[in-house]
């Protein structure tokens, strides 16, 4: 198992804490011991396969669900104890839109907004805001049923921030959308980011994760496989790199004789005039090896290093627990 | 005073249904049609006994109508309320929108309020609607403003029961048919079940007792619960009221109330009060009156106690955090 890391960079308190949580269904662990700091600003990704406890995490953060034990802080307060104070600062959007049929947009967002507390009159300020900035504009008077999948989103996303809320917690937002509706999305949390809401969002569609997130958190079986910035996850949980060697077609039996030897060095393949392996090491590493092997006499004509990418990261780390 | 957000929702939903001009309309057409059945109905009643002294006989025509209205209007809230306010929060849940609420500012509490006093806001236009007929016996003569005005209360306090009884089992059902199940039996049970446990509670409990109403006899607890038998003892006054031998619609309830109220009638057919202390009778038996409040004020109280414990109920069925989360019912609309 891999020991969660902390966030880089929080030096202020964190927007969610979540210290030693478990919750069980029955028999069913749904979230076992978890710790998990997300920091003020951050855009923070949990991943994991379904049943993973995603879900049931954003559940606790929006003060929906009761934990076993642990601790869970919301910017200081805790949902089970002080919820109303939790609902201030929080926008929470499900995996599910659930809209009133009979009411069109922008009463949809009056309603919601009234049910904040928002005063009458500031409310058509408030809900003209939010349509202008999940671009729904024209929208205003539509009825939610003729929305495509797309501008209902954006309309959860608006209800969502119809007070103001701190923290924005999405729960799969992405899920179902084409990829003109995903890029309209992705652009808008960057945006939401940079006004200073603190986010985090779920999704299994990691690349998508993988441009917006500052932060990511890896799910799976409950537990919080790894947690941190993505170069963090990158450098200090997966230091297993592919790496690829052209040389002569001559010189890759001495290529390959040179490598064997090394202990970083795994999962070596040969084809002509190629070689490729797993380096489990650091930048240092790589470059203490391609010196050998240069020194060696082998004229190298590459010498290439791919970094996983978030998809092969997921994999490696949901594997990781399944072995 | 600011508009509970869900009551103000609510309020639009309602209206701008497809159904909702249509059943309105269907409303006020029945009840329209089944007061001037009423009227016919009191007319053959009066020329029965009246014969030609039809002068004589609007009086009796009035009350009559008035007693039978005040019953419909009883039997409609039994039947409309379970359908107005059973799928209140079942149907939040079936269409995946009551964690969006439980995540507001809204208290569980103030959430329930809202859903009931929607469904109640409904049913008090559908009785302005029909209030002309409600009131025509008033011209008639033969009541008084203030019994119509007794009924009335009696009619809005079975609708707040009804009412916060089905916003309860709404709060607990699974599904909209075992909501709209529960609410109707709920309502049944109040306003024509009840009558079966009055007589279950006659044969359980009075033979042994020396009889069940009068001297010595024992409170009948079922008849509290029953609304019939509070508008009979909110309108009718026990001394005042002469039993002629005339039937009227209230003729079968008037004898468990005034019964159950210390209050027999003569053998000539008179309603003889008993005053406190008690009277001698024929048989020179001593008929005290029991000390016992009239029955729609026991009524009222206890639909009152009942409302407030199924308000409470609810609120803290859908109160968060909870130990699971809501368990969504697939709904045609969530499978679609």
């Amino acid at each position: 198992m891999v020991d969660p890391i902390s966030a880089a960079g929080s030096s202020s308190t964190p927007v969610v804490s979540f210290e030693g949580v478990e919750k069980r269904y029955g028999k069913l662990a749904a979230l076992d011991r978890v710790d998990l700091e997300v920091p003020a600003g951050a855009v923070m990704g949990l991943i994991g396969p379904n049943g993973a406890g995603k879900t049931t995490s954003m559940l606790l953060m929006s003060s929906l669900l009761s934990r076993d034990a642990g601790s869970v802080r919301i910017l200081g307060n805790d949902p089970e104890k002080d919820p109303r104070s939790v609902r201030k600062v929080i926008g929470y959007m499900p995996d599910f839109f659930g809209f009133y049929d009979t009411l069109n947009v922008s009463e949809y967002l009056d309603f919601f907004a009234a049910t904040h507390g928002i005063k009458p009159h500031a409310r058509p300020g408030v809900v003209a805001d939010l349509l202008a900035l999940v671009d729904l504009e024209g929208k205003a008077d539509a009825d939610v049923n003729t929305l495509s999948r797309g501008m209902k989103q954006r309309l959860s996303l608006a209800r969502a921030l119809v007070h103001d809320p701190q923290l924005l917690i999405l729960d799969e937002p992405a899920s179902g959308l084409d990829p003109r509706a995903r890029v309209q999305l992705r652009e808008l949390i960057a945006e939401l980011a940079r006004l200073g809401k603190t986010v985090v969002i779920s999704s299994h569609i990691l690349a998508e994760l993988e441009g917006i997130c500052t932060h990511m958190a890896v799910v799976d079986h409950g537990k919080v496989k790894a947690h941190g910035t993505l170069e963090e996850i990158r450098t200090t949980l997966v230091a297993n790199k592919r790496v690829t060697v052209r040389v002569p077609d001559s010189q890759v039996d001495a290529t390959e004789d040179a490598l064997s030897g090394q202990p970083e060095v795994t999962e070596m393949a040969v084809e002509r005039g190629v070689v490729r392996f797993l380096l489990n090491g650091d930048d240092a590493v790589s470059a203490r090896l391609l010196g050998q092997i240069v020194g060696g006499g082998i004229e190298i004509s590459e010498w290439r290093v791919d970094s996983a990418g978030l998809e092969e990261l997921f994999l490696q780390i949901t594997e990781e627990r399944r072995e | 005073m600011i508009l509970n957000p869900v009551l103000g929702r609510e309020i639009k939903e309602r209206f701008r249904t497809r159904r909702a001009p249509w059943f309105f309309f269907a409303w006020v057409l029945a009840m329209a049609c089944f007061v001037y059945l009423i009227y016919l109905l009191a007319q053959f009643v009066a020329r029965e006994q009246f014969g030609l002294g039809r002068l004589v006989a609007t009086g009796f025509m009035g009350r009559f109508m008035f007693e039978l209205t005040s019953l419909l209007l009883v039997t409609a809230v039994m039947l409309v309320v379970p359908g107005l306010a059973a799928l209140s929060v079942v149907g939040e849940r079936e269409r995946q929108t009551l964690s969006l609420l439980q995540v507001t500012q809204l208290s569980p509490l103030q959430l329930i309020l809202g859903k009931l006093m929607s469904s109640l806001s409904y049913l008090l236009l559908l009785l302005v609607a029909v209030a002309p007929a409600v009131a025509l016996p008033l011209l008639f003569g033969g009541i008084t403003f203030g019994d119509l005005v007794g009924a009335l209360a009696i009619v809005i306090g079975f609708a707040v029961v009804v009412g916060a009884l089905s916003v309860w089992l709404s709060a607990r059902a699974r599904s909209s048919r075992g909501a709209v199940a529960g609410a109707y039996l709920g309502s049944l049970l109040l306003g024509v079940f009840a009558f079966a446990i009055m007589t279950a509670e006659i044969f359980l409990f009075a033979p042994d007792r020396g009889g069940l109403f009068g001297n010595g006899g024992r409170e009948l607890y079922s008849t509290w619960i029953n609304p019939y038998l509070a508008v009979v003892s909110a309108v009718d006054h026990p001394l005042t009221i002469r039993q002629d031998g005339i039937p009227r619609p209230f003729s079968p309830l008037e004898t468990i109330v005034y019964r159950r109220e210390g209050v027999r009638l003569s053998p000539q057919g008179w309603v003889e009060g008993i005053p406190p202390g008690g009277v001698t009778i024929q048989d020179g038996q001593q008929l005290v009156k029991e000390k016992r409040g009239p029955l729609w004020i026991r009524t009222l109280i206890v639909y009152g106690a009942i409302s407030v414990l199924a308000i409470l109920r609810a609120a803290r069925i859908i109160r968060v955090p909870a130990k699971r989360p809501i368990s969504l019912v697939r709904s045609r609309r969530a499978t679609a």
